[in-house]
């Protein structure tokens, strides 16, 4: 028998699986080798430090996670983290672009003053360029609706004060 | 509580104790974590394969029909992995037919009293052992690490792995010569 079949026995009878038999066999064999009588003890130191030196420690999300589902924890528990973070995310950028879209429609918002400002002036406009009135009932119905209408143009132009009364009409036309 | 054995552990998990099961867990976390992350490398996929035995475990435990616990675990990892391999690499299966090399030479050592392992240790504290074992090809290496690291029978690799016993003792004799060379070599 060589010394390559004795390898393999030395490897058996290292974990207790030689048959009895074959292990007197092995003794004898392994007190008059040298070399067999190495390879045992290089064997045998080998498998003790490598069993130690390559364990490794699992992180305390893998230990928890295992130890929530033997006490009848979810699927995602080891997960739960990445989980909820991108929930997180999701929420964020989706109230992000609810804001962006708020202020974008609100600079988009036409100005509501500017806009009564010129359909004030149109008015204005138009009634000044249909002053053809023939009783004097009607011309004072029109001066009085070209005065309410020239107040508030200066109003929203900002020159209209609320205190005091003011030639509002005579500002507008000049006069004053 | 202590169980006198693993297989009593399981059965009082069986019956409702789940503490039970909680010991084995801490009992087997850094062997089968350790065996695994050899074997892809990658530590958050080892984690997740590691969970995912426990779970099975877990979920099953009449899968476990008795005997030895360690070896069990190792089986249904290396079944996961094996799985694991094939949707990273498929052209590479863990437990392949690749071809064996010769059979490497019994190196005569002439000092009966040289420790090489115990010199290599002394030099960093087994960090270089720990990248030689890393290096030996796939089928060797589960080899040596479900023997050094799991404790299981030449047998039980042989199940596990599903090829004769022969094939298991071949592949550890493969790499323990080639790990006896490169202690060697690093020791130079």
């Amino acid at each position: 028998m060589t010394c390559k079949r004795y390898e393999q026995m030395i490897l058996l009878e290292q974990s207790g699986e030689l048959p009895v038999e074959e292990s007197e066999g092995l003794r004898r064999h392994i007190d008059s080798c040298p070399t067999c009588r190495n390879y045992m003890k290089f064997y045998g130191n080998l498998i003790h430090t490598a069993g130690k030196i390559m364990q490794e420690n699992p992180s305390d999300f893998a230990i928890a996670a295992v130890m929530k589902r033997i006490n009848g924890g979810n699927d995602r528990s080891f997960n739960a983290f990445v989980h909820w973070r991108s929930i997180a995310w999701t929420i964020s950028a989706v109230a992000a672009l609810v804001v962006a879209i708020f202020i974008f429609q609100w600079q988009m918002k036409p100005n509501a003053r500017t806009d009564r400002v010129v359909q004030v002036y149109d008015l204005l406009t138009f009634l000044s360029d249909h002053d053809d009135v023939n009783t004097t009932s009607v011309e004072e119905e029109h001066s009085e609706n070209l005065r309410n209408l020239a107040t508030e143009l200066l109003r929203l132009e900002g020159f209209a004060e609320d205190s005091g009364e003011t030639d509002w009409f005579g500002l507008l036309i000049g006069d004053v | 509580m202590e169980y006198r054995t693993d297989e009593e552990a399981v059965v009082a998990y069986k019956n409702g104790e789940k503490k039970a099961l909680e010991e084995l867990v801490i009992k087997y976390k850094s062997m089968l974590l350790g065996y695994i992350k050899a074997m892809v490398y990658n530590k958050a996929d080892a984690e997740e394969i590691f969970q995912e035995v426990w779970v099975r475990l877990i979920k099953d435990p009449q899968k476990f029909k008795g005997g030895n616990l360690a070896a069990w675990l190792t089986r249904v990892a290396h079944n996961m992995m094996v799985d694991y391999m094939r949707k990273k690499k498929p052209d590479v299966a863990l437990d392949g037919n690749e071809d064996e090399e010769d059979m490497p030479l019994i190196d005569r050592i002439a000092d009966e009293n040289a420790d090489p392992l115990k010199d290599l240790m002394e030099k960093d504290s087994g960090e270089r052992l720990k990248q030689i074992i890393m290096q030996l090809p796939q089928e060797q290496r589960e080899v040596f690490l479900m023997r050094a690291e799991m404790g299981m029978s030449f047998k039980e690799i042989a199940d596990a792995q599903k090829v004769s016993i022969n094939t298991v003792l071949a592949r550890m004799q493969y790499a323990v010569g080639k790990l006896r060379r490169m202690v060697n070599v690093a020791l130079q």
